[in-house]
């Protein structure tokens, strides 16, 4: 498997480092347990698109956001973290 | 009483004085001359006054992408988004607070040149070696001269960049240099490479 890291090009994923669904947004300080156990423990299990957050832990050490299809592993896009945030 | 002073020793130095100067140039290898070297990161949103600074300062042209580029004793090689790292050559152990304080408020400046060891690769098979460590498209086309990249070789990090044809450059954490020197020599052995140390 291949990701095409918008800095570096076509890598090896091998250098990367996966951390999941890029959906979940921390609540805000006072939103209570509940906001905050959804956000910690509850992830949807999407057959499909989904975008995540990977690390070019062995390259460029910038966080992507990848939209990956979970039944091909067709990777669709692939944005820095800090320009996918604004 | 005489000054103590201990000339810069090359990581590679001994090893490479185990190869012959001579032999079919097919891999030459060898340490550039003694440069210093730091890490420069633009500030947030300082990209575009870093470029100018940077080539008012050095004439460089500073570009924001995995680039090789030199200008004088300056080069530049693109790390990450913002983040380049920067060489001189023969600069003095105590160089990078110049360009620090010169780029105050752009760019975090960092020395890093007794950090990295440096290795060049010149010949035709080159390439091919290096292929057999980077999962990166290594053929001319696809990493051509002014290319670079950070990735990783034999599971240690590496910056590696092609400043002119067939004559690239690996900086590796120096501490990584036996490491790295028994994979280049066995790698070699395998693929009918001989090398051999610039004379
Ligand atoms: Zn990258």
């Amino acid at each position: 498997m291949r990701v095409k890291c918008p800095y570096c090009g076509d890598r090896d994923v091998h250098e990367f480092v996966y951390r999941g669904d890029a959906a979940p947004v921390r609540p805000a300080a006072d939103a209570g347990e509940a906001a905050f156990a959804d956000y910690v423990y509850l992830r949807d299990n999407p057959a499909g698109p989904i975008a995540e957050h990977w690390y070019h832990a062995q390259g460029c050490r910038n966080w992507l956001v990848v939209e990956r299809d979970t039944r091909s592993h067709a990777i669709a896009a692939v944005r820095l973290a800090r320009e996918a945030a604004r | 009483m005489a000054d103590l002073f201990l000339p810069a020793e090359g990581a590679f130095a001994p090893f490479l004085e185990t190869l012959s100067p001579s032999g079919n140039g097919r891999l030459v290898l060898s340490e550039p001359p003694a440069r210093g070297i730091a890490t420069v990161m633009a500030r947030a949103g300082q990209g575009a006054a870093l470029a100018t600074r940077m080539k008012a300062l050095y004439g460089i042209d500073v570009e924001d992408a995995a680039r090789f580029v030199t200008a004088g004793d300056v080069a530049l090689v693109g790390t990450g988004p913002g983040a380049w790292l920067m060489l001189r050559e023969g600069a003095a152990p105590d160089w990078a607070a110049q360009p620090a304080g010169e780029l105050d408020g752009l760019a975090s400046v960092f020395d890093q040149s007794s950090g990295y060891a440096v290795l060049r690769l010149g010949g035709a098979g080159a390439a091919t070696l290096l292929s057999r460590g980077a999962f990166i498209d290594m053929h001319p086309r696809a990493f051509p001269v002014g290319a670079a990249a950070v990735t990783v070789m034999s599971h240690i990090g590496a910056i590696l960049w092609q400043r002119e044809a067939a004559v690239y450059e690996v900086a590796i954490f120096r501490s990584y240099a036996a490491s790295f020197w028994h994979w280049i020599a066995a790698t070699a052995a395998a693929n009918g490479l001989t090398p051999m140390r610039s004379a």
